[in-house]
């Protein structure tokens, strides 16, 4: 055996084995390559996954807000339904053909006349459904420029159910106006019930109802901010919670309407992933609040399609305040206010059910005015401003007294 | 686990999906053997436990690589070969080789050579110098030539036979030492 063979044999002989230091180094290496990858493929990911839920959203309310507008504006109304009226029937003959016992013919001007044509009927109509009334009892297609729903308060003693007035201008109907004394299932109607003093008063409507909310919910201060952003290394995840309470409201004018509501439970929560004490844990904080909320209501749609838009205050009163960071639980009530306040403005339709019962869909959005952080031993509280914040789902069901 | 229970495949492909436990059976698997060939390399132990780690640290990153194009074991050697010149290279700034020898003669004779165990040996290997250890052992070892010597290393090849002669002809003189 020559020298070369003597030690290749010798070196490849594998008689010594390395520590076990050795194999430590190489996994520590192997462990941070493999939290590296993960933190780029997380924050890739992340990046992704925002733009996604932004695309989302962004979809989500041009759809709503499309097929709102579509459903407000392709709706049939009175507008619509005049437009397809045949040409307008000549008056002189018109009236004339009209039996004298149906109607009473009053000389308004000497343009314009006006006559009343009483319809019965069992139950309260909109301006379409009067007009189609008309019409067939005239047994003729008629043209009206306007109409009118008198919103004057009278008693129902001794008043036909309907009372139909069409003014005509030449040769043309003018205008048609009518009134009802039916009481309708609906709040901006029940005022026509009743006396004439007792119109637009406070607690002419009156109902109670309760509520529950679904919100995406915020806590908002740096922290949650900078979470937002894809380079960073604590990310906040959407938070959601649930809100259950009573309401209660009463009409003040024939628009506008005030309402107080009780909520047992309202939740205000925020969620982020971070790296605590080396460890990539999820940190949530849930505040519970009774909540008090004061709004006003008002109708910006018609009698027929009420569309609530409401705005008012809230005052929170915190029941407890959870902290969850990997797993283990603590209480942080000493970190926040007990007292939390703010604004309130929200949207509503209205749905009649049965009787006198009312579904009533909305989204709200909140906004606290207060600082809600209090502080801790290392992070005094102008370092954390934080407020409570949400945007909501509600659903309500109210009965209504009159 | 026994590494008899699982192919090679199984192993390359478990090491390439991060299992630690399979990458433990690989370094297991080759670690002595190679940390024989860092050692001839290092000439001390510390700086070979360092080649061996940056070696197999090269080896799982660079699984994804290996296109079995010949032997898994061939593979590994190869990286651990480089860097342990490479990190030879680095652990000094001294020159590694000495043309001073170029025209040196070595008998080849085949005198007996006694059995030693790699420590033994290793105490030869520390004394060699540097650059004449590095052509020595790709020479001897991993059987390259002169010219691949050559261009592994860039040298010319007169300097990669001298070097390699230095080494043999101060083996064969310690080893006689040791045997008188």
């Amino acid at each position: 055996m020559n020298i070369n063979e003597w030690y290749k044999k010798i070196v490849d002989s594998g008689t010594e084995a390395p520590p076990e230091s050795v194999w430590n180094g190489v996994q520590d290496q192997l462990d941070v390559d493999a939290v590296w990858t993960r933190i780029d493929t997380s924050l890739s990911s992340q990046v992704r996954k925002k733009r996604i839920a932004a695309f989302a959203v962004a979809a989500t309310l041009f759809l709503t807000v499309s097929t709102l507008g579509l459903w407000y504006i392709l709706s049939p109304d009175i507008d619509q339904q005049l437009a397809l009226q045949p040409e307008p029937v000549a008056v002189e003959s018109y009236i004339d053909t009209l039996p004298e016992s149906s109607r009473e013919k009053e000389v308004v001007t000497d343009e314009t006349e006006s006559f009343t044509i009483p319809v019965a009927i069992d139950k309260v109509h909109t301006d379409q459904e009067v007009l189609a009334i008309v019409q067939k009892e005239l047994a003729e297609p008629i043209f009206v420029e306007e109409i009118h729903s008198e919103g004057f308060i009278e008693s129902t003693q001794g008043m036909p159910p309907l009372l139909a007035s069409l003014e005509v201008n030449k040769g043309y109907y003018k205008s048609l106006s009518y009134r009802s004394s039916f009481v309708r299932h609906d709040d901006e109607i029940d005022h026509y019930k009743g006396d004439v003093s007792a119109a637009g008063s406070i607690f002419s409507t009156a109902y109670i109802g309760i509520t529950g909310q679904f919100a995406n919910t915020w806590m908002l201060n740096n922290k949650t901010i900078s979470g937002l952003k894809s380079d960073e290394l604590t990310f906040t995840d959407p938070s959601f919670g649930s809100n259950f309470g009573l309401q209660a409201g009463t009409g003040v004018t024939q628009r506008l309407g005030l309402r107080a509501e009780f909520f047992w439970m309202s939740r205000n929560r925020q969620t982020y992933r971070e790296y605590v004490n080396g460890n990539f844990v999820s940190n949530d904080i849930t505040l519970d609040y009774y909540a008090f909320k004061l709004l006003s209501r008002y109708n910006a749609g018609s009698y027929a399609r009420p569309h609530y838009l409401l705005g008012g205050g809230y005052a929170g009163f915190m029941q407890q305040a959870t902290q969850v960071i990997g797993g283990v639980s603590r209480q942080v009530e000493n970190e926040y206010e007990k007292l939390d306040f703010g604004l309130i403005f929200g949207y509503e339709f209205p749905i009649p059910l049965a009787g006198q019962l009312t579904f009533t869909p909305g989204v709200f959005a909140r906004m606290g005015l207060n600082n809600v952080f209090s502080g801790t031993e290392s992070i005094p509280y102008y370092l954390n401003r934080t407020r409570n914040a949400s945007v909501s789902l509600s659903f309500s069901l109210s009965y209504s007294f009159y | 686990m026994a590494t008899e229970l699982y192919s090679e495949e199984r192993i390359i492909e478990g090491c390439r999906e991060g299992k630690r436990e399979y990458q433990e059976i690989l370094y297991r698997q080759y670690a002595q053997k190679m940390y024989g060939i860092c050692l001839s390399y290092a000439g001390n132990r510390p700086l070979a436990q360092d080649m061996l780690q940056e070696a197999f640290i090269k080896v799982f990153k660079n699984l994804g690589n290996f296109k079995k194009q010949g032997s898994f074991e061939g593979w590994i050697r190869k990286i651990v070969v480089n860097t342990s010149i490479d990190m030879l290279r680095q652990s000094g700034k001294e020159q590694f080789f000495d043309e001073e020898y170029a025209d040196m003669q070595v008998s080849t004779g085949n005198d007996a050579l006694p059995e030693l165990q790699l420590k033994d040996l290793m105490v030869f290997i520390a004394r060699l110098p540097k650059g004449a250890r590095m052509v020595f052992n790709l020479f001897a070892v991993e059987g390259y030539t002169h010219r691949e010597i050559a261009q592994e290393l860039n040298i010319s090849e007169g300097t990669s036979k001298s070097q390699f002669n230095r080494a043999r002809q101060l083996l064969r003189d310690w080893l006689g030492e040791k045997s008188n």
